[in-house]
């Protein structure tokens, strides 16, 4: 490890690191590799590191010198984590993160989630890929603030198999506002039945948490706004203009509907805590011709 | 006429005028007498030489002459397609003798699947006497059995032209591709590089073998000129021109995962100026890296060398891909590779000289008007360039089987060569004993830029080489070592990896090593 550490040192142009040193099973200390990671404080942009089944436990300081970090990948999966791990903490100064990736998949001692606590207010960040299946987790605490990432499209969220989670009322509102969410429940013994499984798209969370997801919140509303609505009749979303806002905040869209003949007619439908969105680019696809 | 025949009985002298009189009803056109009367017209004596050398032949060709004449059909020889076997009702050989054209519009599209060549194939077998040979005298003079009768094991793509697809293909003024399709267009999964010399036997068992080893099913197509291009009007499919852009060879290029390179015993393809320049725009086929088979056949078996791992080997396992990779591979031919070291195009041949003309001179740039007119430089810078650009790929694709005989010397001296070279991708994975401290050859190449080293599964006793080699490239900026599963790494060498100041991108991996780290 020494010498991959020193290979690192006089790299000064270096923007892009990927090491990997999966199943290496007579390493016994990385934090070697920390001083040559500390050296490319300056210019590296991407990382990439690979600590799969190895036997020792990663304990990576110098890595809080790293500022610059635009794309962030660890796979610690199988490793022991040590006491307390601390050097993952250099994750909540990486303010420039566009895309973070961590697998923590099997790491028994896996206990909180606080490295990702500051990942919502990361302006540029817009995808995070997160693994803790097979883990002790009991909550997500830790990540309850993603959705406030202002640029945040993608998100998947591993918990398979982390038996000891038994309340996840938190996650129907830190996916609420993220496009493509993928988190998957499966085999989370802990929790009902009917949600110990996968949920690949936003309409899947809609019909799964249907009391529990207020897409947006009626006073960022404006009448005559356009946005998407949900109907859960249909399963599908559709075009909808809002034109009412009561004083409770109940709110009345009108259905734009295709009528057959290439125009459009406009079905006034009045609901209360209608499941509605903003239009916006990202959600345009859903709206199947409507 | 029969004074020039010389010392010839006059029995033989008369088989001869008889077969040339033959040749004349054979077809009112003088093109399609080609075959027949070429060698005559060229030069009578050096033909009637060989004949009159080859006593074998003589007899031979008067059987067949015999034969014909007691056929009924004898006057309809090419255009019917006269095998009685294959003129049976719903026959698979229909194609061939009541031709129906689905016209494919561009060469490009004209590709031939596997099912399709295995038909060429097994109607040519239809015209063995039952003892090996055709009933076809081969004319060709440039051909190693020229005034020989053929056999099939020695019937190559020129013969088939002449006595199978032009035949075929007259009454439409077509290519083959277009009796044997039923679709509008049949475009190409591989570009397939080959020299017509090649028996056609040979050939079909590298393509066997290729569609084998790629998993690709006998409907998959297989770019191959002599079938895609039609032979009535070679020049409008051909089209050369100094922009490669604008040929057949490039657009149906463009449509595949890769090149197949087939390479006969004496690996002639590297000699052959048409072969070259399709290895030539393998190089300029832009932005997409397109993929380098090369098959051989050794006793009568195809091997195919391939580009990376294929599907089967990844079945295995990453460890036991690697090996099965050697196992597939461990007959191939290193040696009929290494001729590749040696390309030179301008010492290359074709069929025709004017070939050679414009080839040479659309590779030199010269206008398309000048193609065929001028006599190529070969002075030119271009030509030397090419050459080392042809010998660096052929380098690189036999760099797995070069690691493993311990013969990387040589192949690092070509890469050395080819000075424009930006990226050096070197795939040893699986060698037993790897030893690279010939990759010093390298130190000091101006433009590296992107090395790629997989040495993966590998014993690497030194490591030397990082250091002596790696760290001398000047404008090295992009470097992968792959070191997953070696055993015994001295990962201390790989400090020297920090002298690499002008680095932008690294990629270490030390998978599964077994290393003091």
């Amino acid at each position: 490890m020494t010498g991959v550490g020193h290979a690192l040192t006089g790299l000064r142009h270096l923007l892009k690191l990927r090491l990997d040193f999966g199943c290496c099973n007579r390493l016994k200390d990385v934090s070697p590799l920390s001083d040559g990671l500390a050296s490319l404080s300056r210019s590296l942009r991407d990382l990439k590191l690979n600590f799969q089944y190895c036997d020792c436990a990663v304990v990576l300081t110098g890595l809080e010198d790293l500022l610059f970090l635009t794309h962030l990948s660890i796979d610690l999966s199988y490793t022991p984590l040590g006491p307390k791990c601390r050097g993952l903490y250099f994750i909540k100064n990486q303010v420039r993160l566009q895309s973070l990736e961590m697998c923590f998949e099997g790491c028994r001692d896996l206990k909180h989630l606080r490295w990702f606590s500051t990942l919502g207010t990361f302006q540029h960040l817009e995808t995070v890929d997160l693994d803790f299946a097979y883990t002790n987790l009991r909550g997500a605490k830790g990540i309850k603030t993603l959705h406030e990432a202002p640029n945040i499209r993608h998100v998947r969220l591993n918990f398979a198999k982390c038996s000891l989670i038994q309340d996840i009322s938190w996650f129907p509102e830190t996916v609420k506002r993220i496009p493509q969410p993928e988190v998957d429940f499966s085999e989370c013994r802990g929790l009902p039945p009917s949600l110990q499984r996968k949920f690949e798209s936003f309409e899947d969370l809609i019909a799964a948490f249907p009391e529990d997801i207020d897409i947006v919140r009626s006073d960022a509303l404006q009448v005559g706004e356009q946005v998407k609505f949900f109907s859960p009749k249909e399963k599908r979303w559709l075009s909808a203009e809002v034109n009412n806002i009561d004083e409770d905040g109940n709110v009345t869209v009108e259905v734009i509907r295709f009528n057959g003949l290439g125009g459009h007619i406009q079905v006034p439908e009045v609901k209360r805590k209608e499941r509605i969105r903003r239009q916006s680019r990202s959600v345009t696809g859903n709206t199947n011709g409507d | 006429m029969i004074e020039a025949f010389g010392n010839i009985d006059i029995d033989t002298a008369s088989f001869l005028l008889e077969a040339l009189e033959g040749a004349a009803e054979y077809d009112d056109s003088s093109e399609s007498w080609g075959p027949f009367l070429e060698p005559f017209l060229v030069d009578p004596s050096k033909a009637l030489r060989i004949l009159s050398t080859d006593l074998m032949a003589i007899p031979k060709a008067k059987a067949n002459l015999e034969r014909k004449r007691n056929d009924s059909d004898v006057s309809n020889f090419s255009e019917d397609s006269h095998n009685p076997r294959a003129e049976s009702e719903n026959s698979p050989f229909d194609c061939f003798m009541k031709p129906h054209v689905t016209p494919i519009s561009g060469a490009h599209n004209r590709a031939i699947s596997l099912r399709q060549l295995r038909l060429v194939f097994d109607y040519v077998r239809q015209f063995d006497d039952g003892s090996g040979y055709l009933p076809w005298t081969d004319w060709n003079q440039q051909s190693d059995t020229y005034g020989q009768q053929l056999q099939v094991k020695n019937i190559n793509l020129y013969h088939v032209v002449d006595f199978i697809i032009k035949p075929a293909t007259k009454q439409y003024q077509c290519s083959l591709v277009e009796i044997l399709s039923t679709t509008k267009s049949q475009p190409p999964k591989w570009f397939v590089s080959h020299c017509w010399s090649h028996p056609v036997e040979e050939f079909l068992c590298s393509i066997e073998e290729h569609a084998r080893v790629r998993n690709l099913s006998p409907d998959d197509f297989w770019w191959i000129c002599g079938y895609a291009n039609n032979q009535h009007f070679i020049d409008a499919d051909i089209n050369i021109d100094p922009d490669p852009r604008k040929t057949s060879f490039y657009r149906a290029m463009q449509q595949c995962e890769g090149v197949l390179l087939c390479l006969d015993s004496m690996a002639k393809p590297f000699t052959r100026i048409w072969c070259s320049f399709e290895s030539a725009m393998i190089v300029q086929s832009g932005e997409r890296r397109l993929l380098l088979d090369i098959a051989a056949v050794v006793d009568g078996k195809g091997v195919v060398l391939t580009d990376g791992l294929v599907e089967s080997d990844l079945t295995q396992g990453p460890k036991f891909a690697l090996e099965a990779k050697r196992e597939r591979e461990i007959a191939f031919p290193l040696e009929l590779l290494e001729k590749g070291y040696h390309i030179d195009i301008r010492q290359a041949s074709a069929s025709h000289e004017t070939d050679i003309r414009r080839i040479l001179n659309a590779i030199a740039g010269v206008s398309a008007e000048d193609l065929g007119a001028k006599d190529p430089d070969l002075s030119h810078p271009a030509f030397e360039r090419t050459n080392q650009k042809l010998r660096g790929i052929f380098a690189e694709a036999g760099a797995r089987k070069a690691g493993e005989a311990g013969r990387l010397e040589s192949l690092m001296q070509v890469l050395r060569g080819d000075m424009e070279r930006t990226t050096l991708t070197l795939n040893l994975g699986g060698c037993q004993q790897l030893d690279l401290t010939s990759l010093v050859a390298l130190s000091g190449h101006p433009n590296l830029s992107r090395v790629v080293i997989d040495c993966s599964y590998c014993v690497l006793p030194k490591m030397s080489w990082i250091e002596k080699g790696l760290t001398k490239l000047p404008m090295l900026n992009e470097l992968t070592l792959n070191l997953s599963g070696c055993s015994d790494v001295d990962a201390s060498a790989l400090g020297a990896i920090s002298h690499i100041s002008t680095l932008q991108k690294l990629r270490l991996d030390l998978t599964t090593a077994v290393s003091q780290m």
